[in-house]
């Protein structure tokens, strides 16, 4: 029906629009970052199911990369967000994007190991 | 006790109809053996194995080595001559042991020319009989004092000792008892002791109906055996043993005979002795000395009739009573007397063939009695022998032939005498069966005769394979051996057509000449459609060789797609890129302090490290620079996002 497509492209361009005004900066750049990470793993899992599991722990190792990613990307952005400031008091946006950081050594050292 | 003696009387006429008599005897052989048995026991390690190795020689009637080879101290194989048997019994007592002088003093009475120190023995043994002293210590001084010749209180003695076996009631002890009362003078009152034989011979233990021991020791049976006839002589009463337990005893005895020790020695010698030489009971032995085997060439059947030591038992007539046949029990021999040998009083002989049996495998009973009588003698019927008769065969009649199965056309028949064989080949192939007949006879009276073993043998003369059948005799004892070649062929010839050696193989435990006869030789032609390989696969030959296989690697895609797909995923970065560019990030704002440029080299460092991890290094090395590494950029990048924070609070 004319109207609910009209009300789903109505609610959709809304969104955006208010995602382009509202939205600081920074958080464009980390939404831009997680659109990066979403695609690479979209595209490993594709091959994946092209081509067969063979490696399993090379797939393994980069799609779980990019998932971890993600998820700490996802958290960066949550601490970040001036919105938020009242649930992290005693994180600063500093400390967040060292932890960030941390975390990511971490895991790239283990995914290394895991590839093979 | 009354009761009990008639009943024992009644059992005692009931059993006469099955006389019993020993299974064995003690040979020639096996004295010898016994004999070597003492004869090792030096040197003497002790005093005991001193005295059953010289009372064990005395029995046998043989003599004592005087001296013994002693390993010299020190020295390695060198032995020299020492101590003869007295001074080494002198040396080895222990003149405060009762024990001790009663293994002392019977070897110095056996040897004769021995003389121990009479007066310190006697203080010792003297002074052992006293108030509350047991059966052995009892035994052992009365005994050593005997032995030595010196005064024995035979009253005391019997006090002593019924007062100690009113609370010691054991086998050992008992027949200690005897033999202490048979060494006591002649009229001490041992009228209970003697009595007592008869409750003794109750603890008994049967075995099988045929032999009779106490608690399977040969000692304790041997030492009751002996001590029962010692006191029945001394008494001149006859022992409260029946004859059959007497044959028992000795059987069990015999049993044992085969013993290493030399106490195990003496006791099989002096139970056995005792029961060849006393007053009463005497078993007589019949054993067969010919061969089994009965044929004309040896037709004569020996027999020794002795006691059990093998000594001769004086004028004896010995009758064969029967002999009967296995197979049927046909009797073919009764109340045959036997011929004495002239030089050996023991040797008894009777000519079997006379009886004109048949072949066949015999039992033969024999009975004894002797010319003067003597009531001593017991076992004297029911004694058995087994023989056996055996004949020559001949084989008649023989016809082989080869029959078409469709019976087309009438068999040709030929016929082949023993030993020869025919004349020319015979061909069958697999359209015909193989048959034989034969008759085996016995040449002794020309009958009909079937054999344990009569085979049909096919070689094949290339490869020597054989093939056995069984031939079958029919009611009339003709033998028939059919071969159907063609349905025979697999699983038999392996299919293999060529020329085959047939013999004729027959035996028998009865037949002195059992023979293999190379009847004739076939050509036997098979199918040649199941033919099988020439070789059947040999299993003992090396096998083929398995190459190993490695493991396939896994299927890749191809190339393209791979490649492909690696461009797709760094494709994203371009967007990535492309998107911050369009927000507008701000290069612009790099602060060019220390910290911020080591933190931004730090970070990439570590990016670089991990590309060696994967590439070179391993998790240890990555670890440690990595630490390096970790704590540089710490340390940078808590410096720069300080100074970030503070520029941003201010």
């Amino acid at each position: 029906m004319a109207t609910s497509q009209a009300n789903v492209f109505t609610v959709v361009s809304k969104f955006y629009d208010e995602y382009v005004t509202t939205t600081p900066q920074r958080l464009k750049i980390i939404d831009a970052y997680l659109a990066y990470i979403m695609l690479t793993g979209i595209f490993q899992f594709g091959y994946c199911l092209l081509v067969g599991t063979f490696p399993f722990n090379s797939f393994l190792s980069g799609f779980i990369s990019c998932v971890a990613s993600f998820v700490l990307a996802v958290c960066l952005r949550v601490q970040v967000n001036p919105q938020n400031r009242k649930d992290f008091l005693h994180i600063s946006p500093e400390r967040a994007f060292a932890d960030f950081v941390f975390a990511h050594i971490i895991l790239h050292l283990v995914v290394m190991n895991f590839i093979g | 006790m009354t009761r009990g003696t008639t009943l024992l009387v009644f059992f005692a006429l009931t059993v006469v109809g099955q006389a019993l008599t020993p299974t064995t005897v003690l040979t020639g052989v096996d004295q010898a053996r016994l004999k070597a048995v003492f004869e090792n026991a030096r040197p003497f390690t002790d005093l005991a194995s001193a005295h059953y190795s010289i009372l064990g020689l005395k029995l046998l009637g043989a003599q004592i080595p005087n001296t013994q080879m002693v390993r010299v101290e020190g020295e390695c194989c060198q032995y020299e001559r020492v101590e003869d048997n007295c001074n080494y019994v002198k040396s080895a007592v222990d003149y405060q042991s009762p024990e001790s002088l009663y293994y002392a003093s019977s070897a110095t009475k056996a040897l004769g020319n021995c003389q121990l120190s009479s007066s310190s023995a006697q203080n010792t043994l003297q002074a052992a009989i006293k108030d509350g002293v047991d059966v052995p210590t009892l035994f052992f001084v009365v005994s050593a004092l005997i032995n030595l010749g010196l005064p024995v209180n035979s009253n005391e003695v019997v006090n002593a000792l019924t007062e100690a076996l009113k609370t010691d009631d054991s086998i050992l002890s008992g027949s200690m008892a005897l033999h202490i009362a048979a060494q006591l003078s002649k009229d001490a009152d041992v009228k209970v002791i003697f009595e007592s034989i008869e409750d003794l011979v109750a603890q008994a233990d049967e075995v099988g109906e045929k032999y009779l021991q106490f608690e399977g020791d040969l000692g304790l049976t041997s030492f009751f055996v002996v001590g029962a006839y010692r006191l029945a002589g001394h008494q001149n009463k006859a022992p409260l043993i029946m004859e059959d337990q007497s044959v028992k005893f000795a059987n069990y005895l015999l049993s044992r005979k085969h013993v290493q020790s030399p106490k195990n020695a003496y006791d099989v010698v002096a139970g056995l002795s005792t029961l060849a030489n006393n007053k009463y009971h005497i078993p007589v032995c019949i054993t067969r000395q010919s061969s089994m085997t009965v044929s004309s060439v040896q037709s004569k059947v020996q027999v020794r009739v002795s006691n059990v030591m093998s000594g001769a038992l004086g004028k004896l007539t010995v009758k064969a009573d029967s002999a009967e046949r296995k197979e049927d029990g046909a009797v073919v021999l009764s109340n045959s007397a036997l011929a004495a040998n002239p030089r050996d009083n023991t040797l008894y002989e009777l000519d079997f063939l006379k009886t004109k049996a048949g072949r066949g495998f015999y039992t033969i009973e024999f009975s004894v009695t002797a010319d003067k009588p003597d009531s001593r003698l017991i076992g004297l019927s029911g004694a058995q022998v087994e023989v056996k008769v055996v004949t020559t065969v001949s084989v008649e009649e023989v016809e082989l032939a080869l029959e078409d199965k469709d019976q087309s056309t009438p068999p040709r028949v030929t016929k082949v005498q023993y030993p020869q064989k025919t004349g020319s080949n015979l061909a069958g192939d697999h359209h015909q069966n193989l048959v034989m007949k034969f008759l085996l006879k016995d040449k002794a009276d020309n009958s009909a005769m079937e054999a344990h073993q009569a085979f049909v043998r096919l070689t094949n003369k290339r490869t020597k394979q054989e093939v056995i059948f069984v031939a079958e005799a029919d009611d009339d004892h003709l033998y028939k051996f059919e071969l159907d070649i063609g349905a025979s062929a697999k699983e038999h010839f392996n299919s293999l057509s060529g020329l085959y050696a047939m013999d004729l193989v027959v035996g028998d435990a009865l037949i002195q000449n059992p023979f293999a006869w190379n009847v004739a030789d076939l050509q036997l032609k098979f199918p040649e459609d199941s033919a099988t390989s020439e070789e059947k696969p040999n299993l003992y030959q090396p096998r083929e060789e398995i190459q190993h296989m490695f493991r396939e690697p896994e299927k890749r895609p191809p190339a393209t797609v791979s490649t492909t797909f690696t461009a797709l995923v760094l494709l994203p970065v371009l967007i990535l890129l492309g998107l911050w560019i369009k927000l507008g990030v701000n290069i612009a704002n790099f602060p060019l302090s220390l910290s911020a440029i080591s933190f931004h080299i730090g970070l990439g460092s570590i990016l670089v490290l991990y590309y060696l991890f994967f590439v070179q290094l391993n998790m240890f090395d990555t670890l440690k620079y990595l630490a390096i590494l970790g704590t540089l950029t710490f340390l940078a990048g808590n410096r720069l996002l300080g100074s970030i924070a503070n520029k941003r609070k201010k």
